[in-house]
């Protein structure tokens, strides 16, 4: 009799654990809804960092213009608000520089002699801007030899170099968020350079 | 476990792991042949062993304080949650239902300037794809300094408010500046009839979807800013798009 109790209770408190694990996570959804709605009504278009789904998204009024599925997300820092960011810039090594046009006469030239900001001429990796110390490193997954020397590099950023970083962002009291986006492959990457421009709101869900 | 208590129980695994890549370096260094006998050798031995603590140290003192953000944040966000949820009223109208209402309804068209890709939506389906050219991002200055052109096809939401048949080029200044010649004084030397093909839909302040001379270049960012069709696209586009229709360029 006691034991079927003790059952009894154990198996009521579970339940009642995992009943609040359920709503606060349908509490952040129906929070995130409501925060993309309000983006919605307002903006042209937007951003989503699904990060729990492994998506981003460009959005116009709730409906989906393009999708890209991200292979590997890291965060480092503060945890961030459910809110809408804007993206105030935009880095990479090297940055696409617009052509001044030269005037002269002349017909339109070949196709191969044209040199124009395109979407191959966007950078591969690059850094996001976003508000309250948050960057985005972007970059493509990386094979071979490549891929040994950036596994390198990011264990030295992330063991390293971020701890170091935060203990003196600790000290001037002004915490950071490093988030780390890894996606299959360079066109992947060019095309949110391309289509994510500065002024733009964007959301990020599903990191902690 | 006290916080302390957490500090050194992390400490002493970061400090391994430094230690020993430490070490296995220095053995490295004897077997080919580089040894720290000397006196100065053990100094310089000790410095590095001492920086390697050290840096264990921050580095451990780095990770927790990270995680220190991380619990206080999460408490704070919970906090809120709960809250909020106390006080926020039942929306009478789902979200969901609410975002589907924002989604433009019947025809509209989708530009994609990345891919060159004209589409028709009609009722979520796509019933056209065309490829395309949009903006070439170039600049143009004029020669005087005071005027500065970014061909760019905008990005957002339009509307088309005109369709036009036959439609007839008014050539702007930067048209003349781009090819070395002077701007006319003579409105008639401005009428350009073959450039824009034999439809056009304007949009926004000044920019069309119209046709083009150079089909080999469709698919390339070409443009001045507007969107630039094939002959047989731009028919089926000017037949299926009415006016008012939406537009989301991308």
């Amino acid at each position: 009799m006691n034991r079927f109790i003790l059952g009894f209770f154990g198996a009521a408190t579970l339940a009642v654990f995992l009943g609040g694990q359920d709503s606060a996570v349908s509490m952040r959804k129906a929070e995130f809804l409501e925060q993309e709605y309000a983006i919605a009504k307002t903006s042209a278009s937007y951003f989503i960092f699904d990060l729990e789904a492994r998506s981003i998204f460009l959005k116009a009024k709730g409906f989906k213009l393009k999708e890209w599925s991200v292979t590997k997300v890291r965060k480092w820092g503060r945890p961030i608000d459910l809110k809408a960011y804007v993206l105030l810039k935009k880095s990479a090594i090297n940055q696409p520089q617009r052509k001044n046009i030269t005037p002269k006469p002349g017909e339109a030239p070949n196709s191969s002699e044209l040199d124009v900001l395109e979407l191959d001429k966007m950078p591969v990796q690059y850094t996001l801007e976003l508000g309250d110390e948050i960057r985005i490193h972007i970059r493509p997954e990386s094979q071979g030899f490549k891929g040994f020397k950036k596994g390198v590099d990011q264990f030295i950023s992330w063991v390293v170099i971020k701890p170091i970083k935060t203990v003196f962002r600790a000290i001037k009291k002004n915490p950071f968020t490093d988030i780390e986006i890894v996606l299959p492959t360079e066109k992947d990457t060019k095309g949110i350079y391309w289509s994510f421009f500065e002024g733009q709101k964007c959301l990020l869900y599903g990191l902690r | 476990m006290s916080e302390w208590g957490r500090f050194v129980d992390r400490f002493k695994k970061v400090g391994i792991v430094f230690w020993s890549k430490g070490r296995g370096l220095v053995l490295r260094l004897k077997r080919i042949g580089i040894v720290f006998r000397s006196r100065w050798g053990k100094t310089v031995l000790w410095v590095l062993g001492g920086m390697i603590l050290i840096l264990a140290g921050i580095v451990t003192a780095g990770m927790m304080i990270e995680k220190s953000w991380g619990r206080r944040a999460e408490a704070a966000i919970v906090g809120e949650a709960a809250r909020s949820a106390k006080k926020k009223p039942v929306p009478s109208v789902p979200l969901e239902l609410k975002m589907k209402n924002l989604s433009p309804r019947g025809t509209y068209v989708l530009i994609d300037t990345a891919e060159n890709r004209l589409r028709v939506i009609r009722e979520g389906k796509m019933i056209q794809e065309a490829v395309v050219s949009c903006g070439s991002g170039d600049i143009l200055e004029d020669p005087s300094g005071s005027r500065k052109w970014v061909f760019e096809t905008p990005r957002g939401e339009f509307a088309v408010s005109s369709k036009l048949v036959n439609p007839t080029w008014i050539k702007p200044d930067w048209a003349f500046i781009e090819e070395g010649e002077k701007i006319p004084t003579d409105y008639n030397e401005r009428i350009d009839n073959d450039t824009l093909g034999d439809y056009a839909l304007g949009f926004g302040d000044g920019f069309f979807i119209h046709g083009t001379l150079y089909s080999r270049l469709l698919g390339r960012n070409v443009t001045h800013g507007c969107v630039r069709v094939g002959d047989k696209d731009l028919k089926t586009v000017f037949q299926n798009v009415p006016m008012g229709a939406k537009i989301y360029i991308y």
